[in-house]
């Protein structure tokens, strides 16, 4: 055959065309009677139902366990986030769910180009043999 | 763990917690192809699964698009259990993305050759891709805790209608277990599992709405939208023959490929940039560390701009305001 | 050997075409000779023996004709194209490989939906929406609707006369598909919808695909 294909998968681009929200699935350990859980405690009772309400696209479980409350995300990528809220009230409970909800699900990595792309360059690679000749190097 | 029962007070949020999964006690292992004696699942049932309404939600499946059939669409002939399964919306999902597909490819490069066309066809929309798309784009989970730890979990039976269910090959081993019976023909891996119940969702789309522009139009987002680059799918065996032979075909002037720069001729590393010519017109460019490459590379990229070819017409056949474009005479044969 | 050709081009001088100011082109007729390019219009024949050219697609042309009414007909180089296989002339004519794939795959979408609605979901996938878009199906549709005159491929094998070992179901099969691929890129949906609806799809017409899938059994 005088062509061979040369089989590639597609690269995801989450935004354009569709976006999906990356949080999936966000559980809520809580302690009954714990001093740490207080304020998430008010938060199941008083915001949960409006939270999920508002936020369709995210399952929310609730754990009983004994200890500090922890809130976790589980994303599409297959990570995980966890969040210790111990101590915090009503708002900050909201502002960690918040967070979580935002959240890719990626590692936090430092970022060294101010421009990242899966794109080639519109304006190609400098090439020193398609300069004028008359100031073209020559060996 | 044990967790807090909480019933929402609306369907659309997915706080649920419930109980025991039930099975039937009639035996389901060779599911016959009709569905006719299968249940299909309430949407009130379906409404008390959190994963199940989220998922719908995720995807911005419109309102029409009933939890029952999202639930069929997730349910492989495979599973067990007496659920209407997803054989018939498998198969038009896939006859709604393989036209799709193709039609968006030939309508971008008219030019394309067959080979390269089907390999691009199959990146799209192989098992392997809507794998991917199922499970690293869309989320959809598999239905694989054990009975036992449900029943354990007190999970309701109905929490599990939002995952995906089949029979999988890798049953869990134990030691000191070993399996006589053989392979049964409905096991299938993870990844056919999740092609199913992709195509199926986009088959149940189309059932549920009755449009076909709004499941082209979920086609385009989910699945064309992402990216493939085709001039990286191509090898050629003889370039500069294939080439000659198109341009006899196109009634072209024979190809002649002249050197435009050159440096380095008698150092260890030369550099040569080759045009390919047909009479005045420049067909491709290339480089090179020797002659005989930097011509064969400058072959390659014009038989690359030949195939790839994108008409600035961006319609396809099936817009309403089609024009129509070129239609290619077919992969040169050498 | 080159006694013989010299011979030959001078008993037929006459047919020498000049094609460019620097080349002379001499195409051979009549008996073959080694080493000289015959004219294509001498061996360019279909299985009937029908020379290459747009002559033969006049049948189609016809049949299109009432489908198109008074809108603009598909071109002549475009039907000829969808009439002839690959295997015809060593590719070296347009065939319409691409065309019939795409063809095949609305074909399939289409008949998909229409099983949908006659006897929803579950008859997808049925023997008897299997067969209605079989190869052996769609090539006698192409013979009952007499289009198969003008169609260009050639026989794997001169011997074989059986049309489903031969090739020919297969090659009458790859034409319809193409025939709807081509109406659907020159002439957009609504009408190739038309065509499957009015001509593939319809139960009242006995050269439809429904009909003949009953009567092949």
């Amino acid at each position: 055959m005088p062509i061979k294909p040369i089989p590639l998968l597609p690269k995801f681009q989450n935004g354009l065309g569709s976006f999906i929200l990356q949080c999936k699935k966000i559980t809520l350990q809580v302690d009954k009677a714990g001093g740490s859980s207080e304020g998430l405690r008010q938060f199941l009772k008083l915001r949960l139902n409006n939270y999920a309400i508002s936020n369709p696209k995210i399952e929310f479980r609730i754990v009983e366990k004994h200890g500090h409350p922890i809130i976790k995300g589980h994303y599409i990528n297959g990570r995980e986030k966890a969040i210790c809220i111990r101590n915090l009230n009503v708002d900050n409970v909201e502002n960690k769910l918040n967070l979580l909800k935002e959240s890719s699900g990626e590692q936090l990595r430092k970022r060294t180009n101010k421009v990242e792309s899966i794109n080639q360059s519109i304006r190609g690679i400098w090439s020193p043999l398609h300069v004028d000749p008359s100031i073209r190097h020559k060996i | 763990m044990q967790s807090i029962i909480k019933s929402s007070s609306s369907s659309s949020s997915s706080v649920t917690f419930i109980r025991i999964r039930q099975f039937s006690t009639s035996s389901t292992l060779f599911n016959n192809l009709s569905n006719s004696n299968k249940t299909i699942v309430s949407e009130e049932d379906a409404s008390k699964s959190a994963p199940l309404v989220a998922l719908h939600k995720r995807l911005n499946l419109p309102n029409d698009y009933k939890l029952g059939t999202l639930t069929r669409a997730l349910t492989c002939r495979s599973s067990r259990g007496n659920l209407a399964n997803n054989y018939g919306l498998n198969i038009l999902g896939k006859n709604f993305l393989s036209y799709y597909v193709n039609e968006y490819l030939l309508s971008k490069y008219p030019r394309l050759p067959l080979p390269v066309l089907n390999t691009a066809v199959s990146s799209y929309i192989s098992t392997e891709s809507l794998h991917n798309v199922g499970k690293y784009s869309w989320g959809i989970e598999i239905d694989e805790t054990p009975i036992l730890n449900k029943i354990l979990n007190e999970e309701p039976k109905e929490y599990s209608l939002g995952k995906l269910r089949f029979l999988p090959i890798n049953q869990i081993e134990e030691t000191g277990i070993t399996k006589l019976t053989s392979k049964s023909k409905d096991e299938i891996n993870s990844s056919s599992a999740y092609a199913l119940g992709v195509r199926s969702i986009i088959g149940g789309l189309y059932i549920s709405t009755q449009s076909e522009d709004l499941t082209k139009k979920f086609i385009y987002d989910h699945i064309i939208s992402r990216k493939l680059d085709l001039s990286k799918m191509f090898e050629f065996e003889q370039p500069t023959r294939e080439l000659s032979r198109l341009c006899k075909r196109e009634g072209l002037t024979k190809p002649i490929a002249k050197l435009l720069v050159e440096n380095g001729r008698l150092s260890d590393k030369p550099i040569y940039v080759v045009g390919v010519f047909s009479g005045e017109e420049k067909l491709g460019e290339s480089y090179g560390s020797s002659l005989n490459e930097a011509k064969i590379r400058a072959s390659v990229n014009a038989l690359k701009n030949w195939y790839l070819y994108k008409p600035l017409n961006n319609s396809v056949p099936s817009d309403k305001d089609y024009k129509p474009s070129i239609i290619d005479h077919g992969i040169v044969i050498v | 050997m080159f006694q013989s050709i010299r011979s030959s081009i001078h008993s037929q001088l006459s047919t020498i075409r000049i094609t460019s100011y620097r080349n002379i082109g001499y195409l051979h007729r009549g008996e073959r000779i080694r080493g000289l390019i015959r004219d294509e219009s001498e061996y360019l024949l279909n299985p009937n023996g029908l020379k290459y050219n747009l002559e033969s697609i006049l049948p189609l042309k016809q049949y299109l004709s009432t489908l198109l009414e008074n809108k603009s007909q598909i071109n002549d180089e475009l039907l000829l194209q969808i009439s002839t296989h690959k295997s015809f002339a060593h590719g070296s004519k347009p065939f319409n490989e691409k065309l019939a794939i795409y063809g095949g795959h609305f074909l399939k979408y289409k008949t998909s939906l229409f099983a949908i609605q006659t006897g929803g979901i579950d008859s997808l996938g049925s023997k008897t929406s299997k067969d209605l878009i079989s190869r052996k199906v769609l090539a006698e549709f192409i013979r009952k609707n007499e289009l198969n005159q003008g169609i260009y491929w050639k026989k794997r094998d001169q011997l074989l006369t059986d049309s489903s070992i031969n090739g020919e179901d297969s090659v009458f099969a790859t034409v319809l598909e193409a025939l709807i691929g081509g109406l659907l890129l020159n002439k957009g949906k609504l009408i190739t919808e038309k065509f499957i609806n009015e001509r593939l799809l319809n139960e009242t017409d006995p050269n439809s695909l429904i009909n003949i899938a009953k009567n092949i059994k």
